[in-house]
């Protein structure tokens, strides 16, 4: 299509456009460095995205861990518990009330 | 089997693999598409090298996270692009936020048009080197852009120098083809009428 006298027509326009542009914006490159380190990083997503584990060490448990504590937790009889303190039953508190009041053990530095 | 077709295919193939956590999957999408979607981030936070690190390294810890949930209607560049669009936006949100400015001067990001000035800002400083055979495409490109809006700048670049289809173009932008023809048509045409002022 011919465009107004002294401008060119819809093709050559795209082409001067074209040019400009890839003219204008060299290509960038990024850096052989940060391509390994996010070539590691994402082996790293995807890796924890498989085992369910972070990578980091302490943060999180291994499956089924959290399900064992609280199943322990549930089993252990609650004899301190408010029910039978109005049982009328006579409790022995002695062990605890010794493990409360005990001094606090000196703490070493570990280096 | 069409070309786009067997690309495609061959894209689902690599996707599958890079799922799997294969390296050498891994790898080769990284030669694939770093380098592109690095240029595409370079230019729209400013030609800053340390910056464009840090926003594709955003996009692909983004795109790598989500991978499981690509189902490949779109080209893998095409939904980098798509992501790398909205960490850009984000970058500049923040770094405009992060400026020492009076809080009476500052702009309210929130708001679309303070956004697109911002981002036109950008763009023009992507184009502020000074290297001689360069010059002149550059101060052109530079007249031509101040005189568009942020999708009419994003559409002529990602027809012109990535290339991408009109369909890829609409998936970038959340738009329809028809609507990317209506933007490239009036970006040509403001190109077309800034010509008159400047000899090609």
């Amino acid at each position: 299509m011919a465009g107004r006298a002294g401008t060119p027509g819809a093709g050559a326009l795209e082409t001067i456009v074209r040019r400009l542009l890839q003219a204008a914006f060299r290509p960038a490159g990024a850096s052989d460095e940060f391509r390994d380190r996010l070539i590691r990083t994402s082996l790293n997503i995807l890796d924890e995205r498989k085992t369910g584990h972070s990578g980091k060490s302490g943060n999180r448990l291994e499956p089924g861990v959290m399900e064992s504590f609280r199943d322990n937790i549930t089993s252990v009889p609650r004899v301190n518990s408010l029910d039978a303190r109005n049982s009328g039953e006579p409790i022995d508190d002695s062990a605890a009330d010794a493990e409360a009041f005990r001094a606090p053990e000196k703490r070493r530095f570990r280096g | 089997m069409t070309i786009a077709a067997s690309a495609r295919t061959d894209e689902a193939a690599l996707i599958d693999e890079v799922r799997r956590g294969d390296t050498r999957a891994v790898t080769e999408f990284y030669h694939r598409y770093l380098d592109r979607v690095f240029n595409f981030v370079y230019h729209r936070v400013g030609g800053s090298v340390e910056d464009a690190e840090d926003v594709t390294q955003d996009t692909f810890i983004s795109a790598f996270r989500s991978i499981h949930h690509f189902r490949g209607d779109a080209a893998i560049f095409t939904w980098l692009c798509g992501i790398a669009k909205n960490k850009v936006r984000d970058f500049i949100r923040q770094r405009h936020r992060a400026k020492d400015i009076p809080r009476e001067q500052m702009v309210d990001m929130e708001d679309q048009d303070a956004l697109e000035t911002a981002m036109s800002d950008v763009w023009q400083r992507s184009l502020a080197d000074d290297v001689v055979d360069q010059d002149m495409a550059r101060s052109v490109v530079r007249e031509l852009f101040a005189r568009l809006s942020d999708d009419e700048r994003e559409a002529l670049w990602l027809r012109y120098v990535e290339e991408l289809s009109v369909k890829e173009i609409a998936q970038v932008l959340g738009r329809t083809p028809k609507g990317i023809e209506g933007l490239l048509t009036r970006a040509k045409k403001k190109a077309a009428a800034g010509e008159d002022e400047v000899e090609l």
